[in-house]
């Protein structure tokens, strides 16, 4: 007993000891430094989740190297095929994406203009005008949710044909 | 001494959430994949007709059936003769190891002027992988049917096929 209750006073002497010297020695302690931070609640982390890619689906060529361009709206995940593309009908998907983070927490959405699709054999296809149908200023919900879809055109050229993939890195952060 | 420790393990747990609070306000990345197939249109060419050869009608009614391979079989009291064939068609043009559906009509009716005979349709294959050029051959045969002193002539019908990717 004796000795903890001497080690309390250890204790209690140095914290006074602390608080009476200049406050450049307040800025090297590091427990000290805790205190502002977290008389502010800090940020809930923001995530993001990929719930559908996008997927134009099955475009049909005519002739070799005639091609054409097919678009997904992000607003109604309409696939428009224009130029010398069949529209093998199929089931093209608008990509889709949930943030979930700090409620009402104004974000800001990141993804590249355009992105390359290959298949097996080399070939590419250019998925350019990548868009969103974020409105401006996107702001999470009452419940720290926000749920995007994105679309863009996919630019074909007709000189290969197969299976393509490609990638779209999407980035979220609080603004 | 206990309690000095205990001190020293506080301390190190706010210094803790301190960091776990900065990385909270980092930015989040994933990536989303992007599909597409591009798939050459398809040709399909008809190269030969199904055939039932020559059948001459009984009094009792029969079948004859020409199998996808094109090898007959002469049903009831009919009598069969004559060089018979399978519906041959060749998909060409298409896009290399993709999978085609086939899909013919499921019967179809011949006829004769005011006669008529109705035969049952049937695919090689519901399926063919489209080979390096992008292609392939599938056939159609079928069963037909004979009333009985079905009316002799010569019995002409068209039927539907389709190739369509999966």
């Amino acid at each position: 007993m004796a000795n903890r209750c001497l080690t309390r006073h250890a204790v209690i002497a140095a914290a006074a000891l602390s608080a009476s010297a200049a406050s450049p020695a307040w800025a090297q302690c590091r427990l000290c430094a805790a205190a502002p931070a977290a008389a502010k609640p800090p940020a809930t982390a923001i995530a993001i989740s990929i719930e559908s890619s996008i997927d134009f689906s099955r475009l049909g060529l005519v002739t070799a190297n005639q091609g054409g361009t097919a678009t997904i709206d992000p607003a109604t995940g309409q696939r428009i095929v224009s130029g010398n593309l069949l529209d093998l009908t199929g089931l093209p998907v608008r990509g889709t994406v949930t943030i979930r983070g700090g409620r009402n927490e104004n974000v800001t959405v990141t993804m590249p203009a355009q992105v390359t699709l290959t298949n097996a054999g080399g070939g590419t296809l250019r998925l350019s005008a990548i868009s969103t149908d974020l409105k401006n200023n996107p702001r999470l919900d009452k419940d720290g949710l926000l749920q995007f879809s994105f679309g863009g055109r996919l630019e074909i050229d007709g000189s290969s044909d197969g299976d393509f993939r490609g990638r779209v890195p999407i980035t979220v952060d609080y603004r | 001494m206990t309690s000095k420790i205990y001190s020293a393990v506080l301390a190190g747990t706010a210094v803790l959430a301190i960091t776990l609070g900065a990385t909270s306000a980092q930015a989040a990345s994933d990536t989303a994949e992007a599909r597409a197939r591009v798939l050459r249109a398809l040709t399909l060419t008809n190269n030969t007709a199904l055939d039932f050869g020559a059948v001459v009608a009984a009094a009792g009614a029969g079948t004859v059936q020409i199998s996808a391979a094109g090898a007959r079989t002469c049903g009831g009291s009919l009598t069969c003769s004559g060089t018979v064939s399978a519906a041959e068609f060749d998909i060409t043009g298409g896009t290399s190891g993709e999978i085609v559906s086939i899909n013919a009509d499921p019967s179809v009716t011949l006829t004769s002027g005011v006669n008529s005979m109705t035969a049952t349709l049937v695919e090689s294959a519901a399926t063919a992988t489209l080979d390096g050029t992008g292609a392939a051959t599938f056939t159609v045969g079928g069963t037909l049917s004979v009333a009985a002193s079905q009316a002799e002539g010569v019995y002409l019908g068209t039927f539907n096929v389709t190739a369509d990717y999966q």
